[in-house]
């Protein structure tokens, strides 16, 4: 708690400094960077309502060092938010308020757009999954959240088109649609979907995956479940669903804020090949022991799974472990990772037969911790100095 | 456009009467100029009835007006600091308006004997013992100006404008803004006159003058100011008086105004004021960026507003008698304002609306009585009462999204918020008020002041429903006791206050965080209290200190929330604030130079600001809850110079450094310090100054005119959108600087019976923002007339 103490001092002061400093040579110079690119992004929440800022911060290490945002790193509000999409070095997003969609880039400790076009055919992005390194394909609903819209977007051009899917009508007792995971494998994107009602009314007690054939972009037909429901999560904030190295297709649903109180969160499977559910693969709380909010594919037939710790009394209650694909079943969880405040974070990348995690201590430092995945030990690496109230993404850029 | 007719001819025929009406009196007045030896006017002059304490003052222009007055003989005296004083002796009958002039010599004798009958109302306030700004609404009579142009010229206050008339604004005293702020109209709060009347529509001409209070309010402005307040004070006289003015300027702007009183026969006194302000805020947004398809990329032009039309009125209607035995004052008064706007943005100019409508009215009765001496000497005793209805719609269905170009794209959303809606809210009120005060003695006198303010809020999606089916109640009782002891010959006084504030909320029925509906209830006490005091050292040199425990109360949509979207918080405290300042004051006069400094510091510790926080991320639904703590210091000074009646030049510069005190977020368990934790405030303006000057000289252009020169500056230095301590200077985000200065010539004649004002606002046309990247007007003209009678 001292050594806290004596720490956000110290930020304090050389906040001061910067402040100083900068006012004293009446313009702002920034510390030089030799690097064009960072290899490591992390995204990065502070202040209260109604000052709270997003940050990126850049990184060539995840295992050693630190980081911290005083004076460094680039301000993402009022640009993007942390719900977007990266690939190849870049970041894609929509902004639903000034009807755009951005290119971004972070270099030399800026976050700049370095191509922007008109996008309105969606009102949201609520799901997206790259048919290949170029092309990126978009889902969300019209205004009225009645209709599924699709774009196709051309990363290198930002040329657009759009198309409206020919969906089965949204049943009665429901009035809208919700979209959540979405995965392309063998020319077929599977899009995980749910109907609801106007909160609190509870969800439709199912969950749908339809099934679109790309070449044609024809919604062929619907998979439907009533063990668990909704549409999963958005992979712009959270991934729940993957495709493997075998081309099986894994989509996990979220309860957290279904109001089915007794519905469990579970995991389904498409095999690779087939557009039907795998009967054989189902697994929930019961077999699990948790729900699960969020589910990353590491390799080996293995998972990180996000899950919700329910005893836990805090906001901290959201806990990782090792996932066995195959038995449906947690094999290790990773205790020595603190548990994190917020379900809707991007936590995980891998390189290497390594995991990297980022999560939002309740005590103690900050830090990215590593799990090697042949030794299945876990250990923490860069710290990521501050006292952040949200951390938010961890990103892969090179 | 025809609405503006028929105001017009309402207007004239009104004129007309009021005119006639005005010499048709039965008391006596005695007016007139006081002059120097050159024949300029001067002002300040003191006018006195000898052997008696009745008397006033010249005004700017040298002209002075004893009222009111029974038939008789008197002796007039004239003196004023520098000159021989003049005296002299006349007869009035009934209905006699008097005329008699002044030409006093300059005196070559000491300086510091001087009587003083009375003082000007600003200045009374200014050596109150709370931190005051006193604002005489007299010298922009002749300027198109609403109150809040006059107020940000102000130390302290910022008002930051989203765009052009009428648009939204935050208006902060010594750093605390939004519900932190009240605004009272002659004591009461100004809310009650419906939510059409704002400072920023109010015309300066329905003013006489205004106070801002910073951090301590005295108790018989009852309300849960946290940061301040604003009382505008009308005139209260009880002469006849007509000021009727018009003005139009650029962007097809019209403003116009009309107050004044007459007195029947009978002693009847009518009271109206009436206010129309039309303008099409059409101004230039340059450099907007725009799709353009055949370069395929985004570029900046130029573009004209096109949906950001603005309309106001109101009309105020009082009627009553003064003097009576049984009452000192008792008017009963009406009240209708209304008003229709097009929105254009909200604090985003990349976010354009072409739709987005708000209109409403309101409707407003009142009765006032006042009477001294109640039952017995000393007892003082003011009542207040009103009932009002205001209601408003707010209409976002257009389904498109805009651009600046006016072009549009369907996308079936609502342009302010995804969903389309048509927000309709209902909001009768009932306020009264009841203010006592008894004189002890001559050194002692106790105030007490009770507030009872019930508010229903009903509101509700018309997309939705016809009604709102969880209105919420709020019951707000104030009462305030105040003690004033003058010492050591009035150079000591001191208030000591308590204030308790019960609120009372109710709403039928209310959604918990788990979505279960309830019925729900509360009453919560909470208790403020302060010290005001200043003490004279000498002649016009005085030092003040002053501190209160003040409070912002709850609302019940922030307790309850709004039955789908916000859930209820039933912990939610009221906001609170320690609030202190300490100031010195220092007034001298040489020969016609006059000058007066004033300087003060404070400092602010507020708790517990209600904001509404996503209540997980990422889900649907919010809830208000006690977010953060700030911890604001300052200092500013004000220099107020005049020579004679040629120069009066005022300059101000404000300090203030705001500190986030949240040590810990919310939902924290206290062990991880926040990032910003002591980091300065960001967005927010924190060094900003105003310059003033006018020269005028009289008989230039005629007999008894006077042509006046203003030049007016104002400075906002420049600051960070986001927390300056955190990423990389090169890419944040900044207000910059804001340099804006105006300019204005007018002429009167008649002794100001007859005006006529030209004036320039942003000259030099230069950008300014009060808010990141949106834009307020550029450079701007305007004429104004105005007929001055009284």
């Amino acid at each position: 708690m001292f050594k806290q103490f004596k720490f956000s001092l110290l930020i304090t002061f050389s906040a001061l400094l910067v402040g100083f400093t900068s006012c004293e040579k009446g313009s702002d110079s920034p510390d030089p960077v030799d690097e064009t690119q960072e290899k490591y992004l992390v995204w990065l929440q502070i202040g209260s309502w109604p000052n709270t800022t997003q940050y990126i911060l850049g990184t060539n290490s995840l295992t050693e060092g630190s980081v911290n945002l005083t004076g460094h790193g680039a301000e993402v509000t009022g640009r993007s938010d942390y719900g977007i999409i990266t690939k190849g070095g870049f970041y894609y997003y929509h902004n639903a308020t000034t009807g755009r969609f951005s290119k971004f880039k972070y270099e030399k400790e800026l976050y700049t757009a370095v191509a922007e076009v008109p996008f309105t055919h969606l009102a949201s992005v609520d799901g997206f999954t790259w048919i290949n390194d170029k092309t990126l394909f978009l889902v969300g609903t019209d205004g009225d959240q009645k209709k599924v819209h699709y774009s196709v977007v051309d990363t290198e051009t930002l040329k657009i088109t759009n198309g409206v899917f020919e969906m089965p009508a949204i049943p009665t007792g429901y009035n809208y649609v919700s979209l959540g995971n979405i995965e392309y494998t063998n020319g077929k994107v599977f899009m995980q979907f749910g109907y609801t009602g106007d909160w609190p009314a509870p969800w439709q007690n199912k969950t749908n995956i339809g099934v679109i054939d790309y070449a044609t972009l024809k919604y062929e037909k619907t998979l439907t479940d009533s063990r668990s429901a909704g549409p999963g999560t958005n992979k712009i904030w959270l991934s729940s669903s993957f495709v493997d190295e075998k081309g099986d297709a894994y989509f996990a649903t979220n309860v957290e804020w279904s109001n089915l109180t007794s519905t469990p969160a579970a995991i389904y499977r498409i095999k690779a090949g087939t557009t039907v559910l795998d009967p054989t693969y189902y697994a929930d709380k019961a077999s699990i022991g948790h729900d699960a909010v969020g589910l990353w594919h590491i390799g080996n037939g293995q998972a990180i799974l996000k899950y919700i710790d329910r005893s836990v009394t805090s906001t901290h209650i959201y806990g990782f472990a090792v996932f066995n694909l195959e038995t449906g079943k947690i094999t290790k969880k990773l205790t020595e990772i603190p548990f994190d405040n917020d379900a809707y974070m991007q936590n995980v990348i891998v390189e290497n037969g390594k995991v990297y995690f980022i999560t939002n201590a309740e005590t103690g430092k900050d830090y990215v911790y590593e799990y090697n995945m042949s030794t299945g030990a876990v250990k923490t690496g860069l710290e990521l100095i501050g006292g952040y109230d949200y951390i938010l993404r961890l990103d892969k850029m090179r | 456009m025809r609405l503006e007719r028929y105001l017009m001819t309402g207007l004239l025929a009104v004129f007309h009467l009021w005119s006639a009406e005005l010499y048709a009196q039965n008391t006596a007045t005695i007016s007139g100029y006081a002059k120097s030896g050159n024949n300029s006017g001067l002002p300040g002059v003191s006018v006195a009835i000898k052997g008696t304490t009745t008397g006033t003052f010249t005004d700017e222009s040298g002209f002075f007006a004893l009222k009111n007055l029974k038939p008789g003989n008197y002796t007039i005296e004239a003196s004023f600091i520098g000159y021989e004083k003049a005296s002299s002796a006349v007869t009035v009958k009934a209905g006699q308006n008097l005329t008699l002039n002044f030409n006093l010599k300059e005196s070559q004798t000491d300086l510091s004997e001087v009587r003083v009958y009375g003082k000007t109302e600003s200045q009374k306030a200014r050596e109150q013992a709370f931190t005051v700004n006193a604002i005489e609404t007299k010298q922009y009579a002749n300027t198109t100006a609403d109150l809040n142009l006059v107020l940000n010229k102000t130390a302290g206050v910022r008002v930051r404008e989203e765009g052009g008339m009428g648009s939204d604004f935050n208006f902060s005293i010594n750093g605390l803004s939004g519900k932190a702020v009240k605004f009272f109209i002659d004591g009461v709060p100004m809310e009650i006159m419906g939510s059409t009347m704002s400072l920023n529509n109010i015309p300066v001409n329905l003013a006489e003058r205004m106070e801002v209070y910073k951090g301590v309010v005295p108790v018989d402005l009852g309300s849960d100011a946290l940061g301040g307040a604003v009382n505008i004070i009308t005139n209260q006289g009880v002469s006849n008086y007509l000021d009727a003015s018009y003005s139009y300027g650029s962007f097809n702007t019209h403003r116009t105004a009309l107050t004044g009183q007459i007195t029947s026969k009978k002693g009847l006194i009518v009271k109206g004021s009436l206010f129309y302000n039309y303008s099409d805020n059409n101004y230039l947004m340059k450099g907007m960026e725009i799709w353009d398809e055949t370069e395929y990329k985004y570029v900046n032009r130029d573009f004209r507003r096109f949906h950001d039309r603005y309309m106001s009125v109101m009309g105020q209607l009082e009627a009553g008698v003064v003097n009576k035995k049984w009452a000192d004052v008792l008017f009963a008064g009406v009240s209708y304002s209304a008003n229709d706007q097009h929105i254009q943005t909200g604090t985003r100019q990349d976010v354009v609306y072409g739709g987005v409508t708000k209109n409403g009215n309101a409707f407003n009765t009142t009765l006032r009585y006042k009477k001294d001496d109640l039952f017995t000497k000393g007892l003082n005793v003011n009542l207040f009462a009103s009932r009002s209805v205001d209601s408003y719609i707010v209409t976002d269905t257009t389904g498109y999204k805009y651009y600046w170009d006016g072009s549009r794209v369907r996308t079936s959303l609502g342009e302010i918020n995804a969903a389309k809606s048509v927000t309709n809210i209902n909001r009768p009120r009932t306020f009264s008020r009841m203010n006592l005060s008894y004189g002890l003695s001559k050194n002692h006198s106790i105030n007490l002041n009770y507030t009872f303010d019930h508010l229903r809020n009903e509101n509700y999606d018309e997309l939705i429903t016809d009604h709102a089916d969880i209105p919420g109640i709020l019951s707000k009782h104030i009462v305030g006791l105040a003690y004033q002891h003058n010492l050591l010959e009035d150079r000591l006084t001191y208030t000591l206050f308590g204030k308790y504030y019960g609120i009372g909320v109710q709403q039928s029925r209310y959604v918990s965080a788990t979505g279960e509906y309830s019925q729900a209830n509360d009453f919560q006490s909470n208790y403020g209290y302060g010290v005001a005091s200043r003490y004279k050292l000498k002649g016009d040199l005085g030092v003040k200190v002053s501190y209160e425990k003040a409070y912002r109360l709850q609302e019940v949509g922030e307790m309850f929330g709004n039955g789908y979207t916000v859930v209820a918080n039933l912990e939610l405290k009221p906001e609170s604030s320690q609030n202190f300042n300490l100031g010195a004051y220092y007034g001298f006069r040489v020969n016609k130079h006059k000058v007066f400094l004033e300087v003060s510091w404070f400092y602010r510790q507020a708790n517990d600001f209600i904001y509404s926080v996503v209540y997980r991320s990422n889900s649907s639904v919010s809830r208000f809850e006690n977010t953060s703590k700030v911890k604001i210091d300052g200092l500013e000074g004000d220099i107020k110079y005049t020579y004679g009646d040629l120069v009066n030049f005022n300059l101000n510069v404000s300090y203030q450094n705001a500190i986030n005190n949240t040590k810990y977020s919310v939902g924290s368990s206290g062990n991880n310090i926040e990032a910003t934790y002591l980091n300065k405030i960001p967005n927010q303006p924190w060094l900003f100054g105003n310059a003033d000057l006018m020269i005028g000289k009289n008989d230039l252009i005629g007999k008894n005119s006077r042509l006046q020169f203003n030049l007016g500056s104002q400075y906002v230095h420049w600051f960070y959108l986001t927390w300056e301590a955190f990423g990389n200077k090169a890419g944040k985000s900044i207000i910059p600087d804001q340099f804006v200065h105006n300019a204005s010539v007018s002429n009167s004649w008649k002794n100001g019976m007859y005006n006529i004002s030209v004036e320039c606002k942003n000259f030099t046309d230069n950008l300014a923002y009060d808010n990141f990247r949106l834009q307020k007007p550029g450079r701007s003209y305007a004429v104004k007339l105005r007929y001055f009678i009284r």
